[in-house]
């Protein structure tokens, strides 16, 4: 598996573009986004086109969700100019990233989920809480609805919907029932021989 | 500060804080200090099934296994079942993919099963980011294949006719190019290589094409064989291939062309005159 990239050149040369870019009020042109199976992948899935009036400079929002593992879902916004991988991220769940040393320490450098992605000046991607993603009330009321989680991702990234609120996202409710908040719910341990 | 031993307490201190757990339902998941070549933290989990403690990488391996089966080779499973099997690795299922697992009965022995399940993981996952991607080395010798064979049709005599692949008297030897008039034979063949170690088998292969060639029935026709070198493959290192590429041109009998003096073939064949 080739390592996923953290480093984004062409944002660390373009710095003060990139930093417009996330600072300007991007519109999402598709809301409600609904997340659909994506029969390739093990997620469903939504992509809406976003515009901020740039010329030439297509971005994209997806939200995802998780068919294997309760209440596991994701956003990304991508800014294709920069790169062909996202720019900015949130991930519920999942594992831990780990930062480059930025003199805090190395307790400090791992970053539990839920929390966000994004790019620093030197162009490396970091990952990082805000407030509300350390542990607490909000925290579990954002693990639980993704709608919550879009609501903070869209105040991160400056993207609303055409009305200009957060963008709202429809799930089919029923099919995510059936995964269990135990990732290992339907997993078989046999107990023959190692191989 | 003096340094003295006591710096490992602020160490295991420090690794410490990186184990973070959260509960789910009957199972565990337990961020580990163990780095992966993605940037995140391995997790692992435990889980209770009777009498026994499991402890799996949760999947994360056989992910790592098809995306490099994607973009890479598929001989990725059989590589990650070799490094399963020197950790003495059990191997369950889940969403019909493999999960990696230890287990124990005596809780004592949990951290044990971990510290296995963790070196066994961090490692396969490092054995298929850091792999060979044979997938590179085929697209770098299509390129040259492409610009390489767009040149010699520019430059090549006209009465000469083009072709490629097998002489019926050599069989099982590819030949990049090949110029034919009806009693002449011009052999060309292409060297390149995405790393020094492919570029170096590429000439090897074509010093012994030519040697067979030289020393076959189809030898009396044979007016020149070219090794046709591409001085801009990522493997190319004029300095460490020196000798490799002396021999060769000593094997092609002083024919050998460097893309950046590509105008050099057009001469070559130019004593293609009828």
């Amino acid at each position: 598996m080739p390592k996923k990239s953290d480093y984004f050149p062409a944002v660390k040369q373009d710095y003060p573009i990139f930093r417009k870019f996330m600072l300007e009020t991007k519109v999402a042109s598709i809301s409600p986004m609904l997340l659909k199976d994506d029969r390739r992948r093990p997620e469903y899935i939504a992509q809406s086109p976003v515009e901020l009036g740039w010329q030439g400079f297509p971005c994209r929002v997806d939200a995802l969700h998780s068919k294997r593992r309760k209440g596991k879902y994701a956003f990304k916004l991508s800014a294709f100019h920069f790169s062909p991988e996202p720019v900015f991220r949130f991930d519920s769940h999942g594992s831990t990233h780990m930062n480059e040393e930025a003199g805090d320490g190395l307790p400090f450098r791992a970053v539990t989920t839920p929390h966000f992605h994004r790019i620093e000046p030197n162009g490396v991607m970091i990952a990082y809480k805000t407030p509300e993603l350390e542990s607490g009330d909000e925290c579990e009321r954002i693990l639980r609805s993704p709608q919550l989680g879009m609501k903070y991702f869209c105040a991160q990234t400056n993207v609303c919907a055409q009305n200009g609120f957060p963008i709202q996202l429809q799930i089919d409710t029923n099919e995510l029932d059936l995964s269990s908040e135990d990732p290992l719910v339907e997993a078989e341990f046999p107990t023959a021989d190692p191989v | 500060m003096n340094l003295d031993c006591a710096l490992t307490d602020v160490i295991r201190r420090d690794f410490g804080a990186l184990w973070h757990c959260k509960q789910f339902g009957n199972t565990l998941e337990i961020t580990t200090p163990y780095f992966l070549p993605d940037s995140t933290l391995l997790s692992i989990f435990i889980t209770k099934r009777d009498e026994r403690y499991i402890v799996c990488e949760g999947g994360r391996v056989s992910e790592s296994i098809e995306l490099h089966c994607s973009i890479a080779s598929e001989d990725a499973p059989q590589v990650i079942h070799e490094v399963a099997r020197s950790f003495r690795m059990h191997v369950g299922r889940k969403d019909g993919r493999p999960l990696f697992f230890k287990e124990c009965s005596d809780p004592k022995l949990i951290s044990s099963v971990v510290f296995d399940v963790c070196s066994f993981s961090a490692t396969a996952c490092s054995t298929l980011a850091h792999a060979p991607n044979p997938r590179i080395e085929i697209e770098s010798e299509q390129r040259f294949k492409t610009r390489a064979n767009t040149f010699l049709n520019t430059v090549k005599p006209p009465h000469l006719e083009l072709t490629s692949g097998q002489i019926e008297e050599l069989p099982g030897i590819r030949f990049s190019a090949l110029l034919k008039s009806p009693s002449k034979l011009w052999i060309v063949q292409y060297v390149t290589g995405s790393s020094n170690s492919y570029f170096r088998k590429s000439i090897n292969d074509t010093t012994m094409s030519f040697h067979c060639a030289r020393v076959s029935a189809i030898n009396p026709l044979i007016v020149r064989t070219i090794p046709f070198v591409d001085t801009e493959a990522a493997g190319y290192d004029e300095p460490k291939l020196r000798w490799w590429l002396h021999e060769l041109d000593k094997t092609s009998k002083e024919s050998m062309v460097l893309w950046s003096k590509r105008e050099t073939l057009a001469s070559y064949l130019a004593d293609a005159a009828a």
